[in-house]
């Protein structure tokens, strides 16, 4: 009987077609929405995990400023010393200490002038932790020999598509002034900063900024054996000692993961919030349909008692329908969320960002498959009631 | 007075409903004549299919409480043929949804086969409306959603068991009986107001009720297919099905072989429009 009910509520929903297609929307567009969100929240999440895998779990990060805002740190031009940098050297389990400094300046090459980043750093430490710690190789070129010659390494879109003509090994590159001779181009890393970023010494990037003595940021290497957390305890305790206070931070490869985890959860919750109102909106004109249908549609139920429907079958008839409009805003609604999530990743994608991958798992799609018939069932299930508690004589009567 | 024929038994009453007409009487034991002479009467009439004791109506409009039906009571026999009239506000509609199950008293029992029905709930209420009564409306009253077979078929939809129809497979037989054989896949949108009364027809008898009930059946036709309908249920009739027929169109009366009076509420008159 229930596949009876089945077919008699297709066909209900097909009579009244227009409204059918209007009340699904409400359902798809909530549907959509989730997934989506969902799907390319989690793929961002995972994708940051083995970007910041790529750093090692044997890599601390020290920037100024206190740990609850280090960024505010290094904005509010906070920095660190070149005497803290000496000291990390002679912390038990460091074996490379590599000092950061960026600045962003206006690059010009063939008379053309973009802004762009540039990282300065000694090149031999660098060198040593962009191959063995990022496992990053050139495109074409290689590392200057020397820390002091004006020689620099582009990063890969900058060389490729940043200024109209393409930029090769060999050619010259002007900053604030002074020339510079590129030996190397990197292979894509599928960040779009680091891919839009100018390589050179920290030497270099002094004799250009004016600014001595002090670094944004420095990548502390740990030695096999050591606990990353005890090596950056130490180093929190001489820090402290030298500078005074407790004004930087020390952020292990665990650390980094849980506060972007933390950051992505948050937004990731704020728009799941979104989807959820906007669904449960859905749901309300679910029920707004059903209550209509069930008024417009009162002497039909008053025929259908007459034939002998009882009060159960008139219920399970209002509450297929709603249902299978759910389901069918689930199913067009997985298939949007999911086409959009894509088209989201490959316009990623174009822009530089490679580890933006959709997250898609077949226990999921099915888990919002039944949300969404479920929540068509409940929305229906007031709508329902109401339809069945209808007398027969009364119904007919209705015009 | 009466014959006696060997081989029944006293609990026989189906069979002695079918030969009442004929007036004649078997008794086996001595027991069924001692009950035969202390109650002739129950013998002679048998169960009637639908009975209406003592029934009072009224409607609850919340301030105001609007009599329908007066100390009604009437019987229904099978094979009877009934025309149910009265001038509009007579009851004959309330009577008709009352006889058909379709509402309750406010006063008074409702008997179907025998069985009273005050004490059954809604659900018990539409199984004996589902077996055992056909409805045939003034307004057709298909679902517009379903093609002309499925209208007619509808009542299967709420049958818990397959009925003899269906087992039978005598749907096509049916639609066929009724004209209907060329427009099955038609919407009653797509189907005149006589196609779509026969298909009413056809959904009332689907099931093999033992009594259809019509409410002004012709009200919505033109002459000629209410003529066309009304000989349906002649038809019906003469194979033994039990027909009550709502109608205010005395032409529709005289095709019926009995005719109940209603006026404000009461039945005025109940007479036989020929004998059989």
């Amino acid at each position: 009987m229930i596949g009876k009910f089945f077919v008699l509520s297709f066909r209900n929903l097909r009579h009244r077609n227009v409204r059918s297609w209007l009340t699904v929307l409400g359902i798809i567009v909530g549907v959509a929405l989730i997934v989506s969100l969902v799907s390319l929240g989690k793929g961002l999440e995972n994708g940051i995990s083995q970007q910041l895998k790529m750093f090692g779990g044997d890599l601390l990060t020290i920037m100024p400023g206190e740990e609850t805002d280090p960024l505010l740190g290094i904005l509010g031009g906070d920095t660190i010393r070149d005497r803290d940098v000496d000291l990390l050297n002679d912390v038990s389990g460091v074996n490379l200490v590599v000092p950061f400094d960026m600045v962003y300046y206006q690059v010009e090459f063939k008379g053309e002038i973009n802004a762009t980043m540039i990282h300065g750093s000694p090149i031999e430490e660098s060198k040593e932790l962009y191959t063995e710690n990022r496992g990053l190789g050139m495109e074409a070129g290689k590392w200057p020999e020397r820390e002091t010659t004006n020689e620099l390494v582009l990063g890969y879109k900058i060389a490729k598509s940043q200024f109209r003509d393409e930029v090769f090994v060999g050619d010259e590159i002007r900053i604030k002034g002074k020339d510079f001779k590129v030996v190397g181009i990197l292979k894509e890393i599928g960040s779009a900063e680091d891919d839009n970023a100018v390589y050179i010494s920290l030497y270099n990037l002094r004799r250009i900024t004016g600014r001595q003595g002090t670094v944004k940021m420095v990548l502390v290497r740990i030695a096999p054996g050591y606990d990353q957390n005890k090596v950056a305890e130490d180093i929190k305790f001489i820090l402290r000692q030298e500078r005074g206070s407790a004004d930087f931070t020390v952020l292990t490869s665990e650390k980094t993961q849980a506060i972007v985890g933390d950051i992505l959860g948050a937004i990731q919750l704020s728009v799941l919030f979104i989807a959820i109102f906007a669904i449960l909106v859905g749901a309300i004109g679910v029920m707004n349909t059903m209550y209509t249908s069930v008024l417009e549609r009162r002497r039909e139920i008053g025929i259908m008692k007459a034939i002998g429907a009882t009060d159960t079958d008139i219920m399970d008839i209002f509450i297929i329908e709603s249902g299978v409009i759910g389901l069918i805003g689930g199913t067009i609604g997985i298939a949007i969320g999911l086409s959009l999530a894509k088209i989201a990743e490959i316009a990623a994608v174009k822009a530089g960002v490679k580890f933006l991958e959709v997250y898609i798992s077949v226990q999921f799609i099915l888990g919002v498959l039944a949300f969404a018939f479920l929540l068509g069932i409940i929305s229906g299930v007031l709508p329902a009631r109401q339809a069945a508690r209808l007398k027969p004589a009364e119904a007919l009567r209705y015009e | 007075m009466y014959d006696i024929v060997c081989g029944m038994k006293l609990g026989d009453k189906p069979t002695f409903k079918g030969l009442h007409k004929r007036k004649t009487y078997c008794f086996c034991t001595k027991d069924c004549q001692s009950e035969f002479k202390k109650n002739p009467k129950k013998f002679i009439e048998g169960t009637p299919v639908v009975e209406l004791k003592n029934v009072y109506k009224e409607f609850d409009l919340g301030r105001v409480k609007v009599p329908v039906l007066h100390d009604l009571s009437l019987k229904i026999w099978e094979g009877d043929f009934v025309a149910l009239m009265g001038v509009s506000g007579s009851g004959k509609s309330t009577a008709m949804n009352i006889m058909g199950l379709l509402d309750d008293v406010t006063k008074g029992k409702v008997y179907i086969d025998g069985k009273e029905t005050s004490k059954m709930g809604s659900n018990e209420l539409a199984g004996l409306r589902n077996e055992k009564i056909g409805f045939v409306f003034q307004q057709f009253n298909l679902l517009g959603a379903l093609n002309c077979r499925d209208n007619i078929s509808l009542p299967f939809f709420f049958k818990k068991k397959s009925s003899k129809l269906e087992q039978n497979g005598n749907l096509d037989k049916l639609i066929n009986n009724v004209g209907l054989k060329d427009r099955v896949e038609h919407k009653p949108l797509e189907m005149s107001g006589g196609e779509q009364q026969r298909a009413a027809i056809a959904r009332a008898l689907v099931d093999e009720p033992e009594l259809v009930i019509a409410d002004e059946p012709t009200g919505n036709l033109d002459s000629k297919t209410g003529k066309m309908i009304m000989d349906e249920f002649r038809k019906l009739n003469d194979k033994g099905k039990t027909l009550i027929v709502v109608t205010h169109d005395s032409n529709i009366a005289n095709a019926a072989k009995r005719v109940l009076h209603l006026k404000d509420g009461r039945l005025i008159s109940n007479h036989n429009n020929h004998k059989k």
